[in-house]
């Protein structure tokens, strides 16, 4: 990049918001997603809505291209940077800026972590629902780009239905600010548009986010299986008798022994071939009302313990197990691929052994942890990046798997988004004619197709958008 | 054969049947075209695309005063008969359907799999759920389910280009692509004809009650309102209904039994003195109190007022006054955990200009308590200088460049929606 472009982004940010020498670079390379690397011309941190502006105002004259990035942990290279284009940060823009008790919303900047969101509501008796096991890192800017989910989206919903306002830089740098909480947007519903847009719509600066009362009782429980397609049955079988627990997650027995091997360590049976982790909140004559059937169908499908956490530390742990799953892995090989697929849930157990076969044909470790009340599959593969035999056996695999997910009426994503693991995949689930309709819709916003280029639409089907932004 | 006649004809050659038609209470008989497939509708849009004909979606034409009268129009497409069930997996609790399903219908079909459908909207046979999803109408149990959009998985909708294009999918959980359902979601058909809908269902109750109580001041009855949305119950909708003498109360409790009768003994502690209905019976009479049902049963102009919960205890008094101090008469009804209100302005507006300026005060009052003011069934003439949904929105101009990007040559009659939208 041009010194005096440089000195004019230091002079906008300050030395603290601009990070340009190649060796600082290289830690934005990539996101969760190790396999796909490109180095940003620059790193830019704004602290505030106006400095992101600016920020993007120079980088619209210049046109440089514009990538996005909360925290770095999404999985499907969304934040990947492009050749030649500038990374923009919100590590610096950490505030929690209005916590609304009565009207139960939440103002914060763009880089607030998910769990402080909830800390911060905590003391005044609400949570921030959607918890994705990246919680303690990832931001609620990149949760807005993504469209996050997590365990509780089961009964809360993902992140979409949180959100209740957004101040949005666009393309040229001016500001949008749909932030004022309405009950139902005046005019298109833009904010619902934007979510879950990849940072190719606009950089949301800050977001007003719905809270949740904290419920009166929380359980949770633990229902061990000597059999993974039984565990996937029992929560077809909940499903189907329309219970409304508030997680059902299931972990098959790579992951229970990797996690009881790891600082997660939860206390899972280390012989079970799967664990159901099921949670119930509400009134105490409620969670009982839905924990009791839940009971039956596990007692029914072959599960040979249930657990109950008796206090809250305890119920911390079996979740610090889950979300740590991932984590976890890493006893089991230097590098994970987490795949995110959903399946119709009546097809839960069918689609979870399709997976692992196709896994174990390539000679590849597949653990299973997923949202299994969503239908929301993770197959997630073990390997070493190294190994370059193996790294195509991983990407072989994992096509393999959206294929057949596909092909039984599920879908390629739900919670990681496409970014550019999943975009040649689009066109399994989309015509040419719904790719068009989506770059029109891109296009209204980005004319110039600055943000975040190259991701999310195939490039086939969407010409206008290959290659505009240009490497400086 | 006039130019109108012709167009019938073809109208008719295309689709079976054309009927002449006035969708709204004040305008001209329309041509009326009611497609029998998808392919239909598609070839529909291609007529008007390239004969630059101007065409006003609707299903069955419910809610049109909604909306402001288009400048010009050549006809109304509906889809009516767009019937079909695409879709229905009882076991993974949704459902996909073609867009003129009648709301009774799709209810009735989703209650035999063990579902509720909501929105939970009033009227329901005179309602289509794609009527109600392009019009972003959600029922008074978005106390509890939250509203319409968030329940829309995804929609099939037949765009400028006479292309039927998915958005979304049928799976509960899904973040392929852009939520292009979200934008068609609540856009009154400005950008295209939605002709499928997939949905969210939710267990159909196995108890159900309402539960009234009286106040005879206002105030009173935000007080008990506020107590009962204070409680431990998940409360599917509270309605404070202006009555001869005073004001009603009523809360709509469902879901297990021994679940609601808990949330009973606590909402009975509170109101003492409340009346109970169980079941179907409790549902019919919640029906026909509802102000809901009998504004979209009336010819008069209504508004629908919206602000935060919060301010609601502000609201409210200010537009009671408001209409007091203009002398008008009508249904008044307000949902205090949603904060809507609903008044109708059945007399005191003596023409448009009175009803004008009625509405512009209000607007810039209850503006300072960050309420939304929105117009329904008004006179043509009344809203020549006025929006009926509100002052212009930000992002106005970004709406307007989305619809350009779809719909570029303006195939789908513009000046319906807000902003001239």
């Amino acid at each position: 990049m041009r010194r005096e472009l440089i000195d004019e982004l230091l002079a906008a940010l300050g030395p603290a918001g601009v990070i340009h020498e190649p060796a600082r670079l290289l830690a934005y390379e990539c996101d969760g997603l190790a396999l796909l690397r490109q180095r940003p011309s620059v790193v830019l941190l704004p602290r505030t809505t106006e400095e992101c502006a600016r920020t993007m105002r120079i980088l619209h004259r210049e046109k440089i291209p514009v990538v996005g990035r909360g925290a770095g942990t999404g999985l499907s290279g969304g934040a990947t940077p492009v050749e030649g284009g500038a990374l923009i940060g919100f590590a610096r823009m950490r505030d929690v800026l209005e916590v609304n008790v009565a009207d139960q919303y939440a103002r914060v900047q763009a880089g607030v972590v998910n769990v402080d969101l909830t800390l911060a509501a905590e003391k005044h008796g609400l949570f921030y629902a959607p918890d994705p096991s990246s919680q303690a890192a990832c931001t609620i800017g990149g949760n807005v780009g993504e469209n996050s989910g997590g365990p509780h989206c089961f009964k809360h919903g993902a992140t979409t239905r949180h959100i209740l306002g957004l101040v949005i830089v666009r393309d040229d740098g001016s500001v949008l600010d749909l932030s004022p909480p309405l009950a139902d947007p005046l005019g298109y519903d833009l904010v619902g548009l934007f979510v879950g847009s990849e940072g190719m719509f606009g950089l949301a600066t800050e977001i007003t986010v719905r809270l949740v009362p904290t419920p009166a009782v929380t359980e949770t429980l633990l229902a061990i299986f000597t059999d993974l397609d039984a565990a996937c049955d029992a929560v077809s079988d909940a499903i189907a008798g329309r219970l409304e627990p508030s997680a059902l997650e299931i972990l098959d027995r790579l992951t229970i022994q990797a996690v009881e091997a790891s600082v997660f360590a939860a206390g899972y049976p280390k012989e079970a071939e799967a664990v159901l982790l099921v949670e119930a909140e509400g009134s105490e004559i409620e969670v009982e009302a839905t924990l009791a059937p839940l009971r039956a169908i596990a007692h029914k499908r072959g599960a040979i313990d249930i657990r109950r956490a008796r206090s809250g530390a305890e119920r911390k742990q079996l979740w610090a197990g889950r979300k740590g799953a991932f984590g976890a892995m890493g006893r089991i090989a230097p590098d994970l691929y987490v795949a995110d697929v959903v399946v119709p849930r009546t097809k839960l157990r069918e689609l979870v052994a399709a997976s692992t076969r196709i896994a174990r044909d390539k000679q590849l470790k597949l653990a299973n942890v997923f949202h299994a009340g969503d239908g929301n599959l993770h197959p997630n593969i073990s390997y070493d990046r190294r190994d370059a035999d193996e790294v195509r056996r991983v990407l072989e695999a994992s096509d393999e798997i959206m294929k057949v997910v596909v092909a039984a009426g599920g879908s390629l994503t739900g919670e990681h988004g496409v970014g550019l693991e999943k975009q040649e995949f689009m066109s399994l689930v989309f015509a040419d004619d719904d790719l068009r309709a989506m770059c029109d819709v891109r296009r209204a916003w980005d004319p110039d197709g600055r943000l975040n280029p190259g991701k999310l639409i195939p490039v086939h089907a969407c010409r206008e958008m290959r290659g505009t932004g240009r490497p400086r | 054969m006039s130019a109108l006649e012709k167009l019938e004809a073809r109208l008719a050659r295309m689709c079976g049947s054309v009927e002449l038609a006035r969708p709204r209470f004040d305008v001209e008989p329309l041509p009326v075209v009611a497609p029998r497939s998808v392919e239909e509708t598609c070839e529909l849009v291609r007529l008007a695309a390239a004969d630059k004909l101007r065409v006003v979606p609707i299903g069955r034409g419910s809610k049109l005063g909604w909306c402001a009268t288009p400048g010009h129009v050549d006809f109304a497409l509906s889809t009516r008969n767009l019937q079909r069930i695409v879709n229905h997996v009882p076991y993974d609790g949704t459902i996909t359907v073609e867009a003129g399903l009648g709301m009774d219908e799709l209810a009735a079909r989703c209650r035999a799999g063990g579902h509720f459908l909501t929105p939970d909207v009033p009227l329901p046979a005179r309602r289509s759920i794609g009527g109600v999803v392009a019009a972003g109408e959600s029922g008074a149990d978005r106390l509890r389910f939250g509203p319409v959009r968030h329940h829309v998985l995804g929609t099939r909708t037949v765009l400028a280009n006479g292309l039927a294009t998915r958005s979304g999918g049928q799976l509960v959980k899904n973040v392929t692509g852009f939520d292009l359902h979200r934008l068609y979601c609540g856009s009154h058909g400005t950008l295209g004809v939605i002709v499928e809908v997939s949905l969210r269902l939710f267990p159909e109750p196995e108890h159900e009650l309402r539960v009234t109580t009286r106040a005879s001041e206002l105030a009173d009855a935000l007080s008990h309102a506020r107590h009962a949305l204070a409680l431990p119950a998940r409360i599917v909708s509270l309605s404070v209904e202006r009555t001869g003498d005073g004001f009603e109360l009523a809360a709509r409790l469902f879901g297990l039994r021994e679940v609601v009768d808990a949330e009973l003994a606590s909402l009975l502690e509170l109101w003492p003195r409340a009346n109970q209905e169980a079941g179907a019976a409790a549902r019919a009479s919640s029906d026909a109190a509802s102000t809901r049902q009998r504004l979209a049963l009336s010819a008069h102009p209504s508004l629908r007022i919206a602000c935060l919960p919060l301010r609601l205890d502000v609201v409210a008094p200010l537009v009671q006054r408001a209409l007091a101090d203009a002398r008008v008469a009508g249904a008044f009804s307000l949902q205090p955990g949603i904060a809507e209100l609903d008044v109708e302005l059945a007399s005191g507006l003596s023409d448009a200009g009175a009803l004008a300026t009625f509405l512009r005060s209000l607007r810039a009052t209850l503006a300072r308590h960050g309420a939304s003011v929105a117009l329904r069934n008004a006179p043509r003439t009344a809203l020549v200088e006025l929006d009926s949904f509100g002052d212009p929105a930000p992002g106005l101009d970004l709406m307007r460049s989305i619809q350009r990007s779809l719909d570029p040559e303006g195939v789908f009659a513009t000046g319906r929606f807000h902003g001239g939208l």
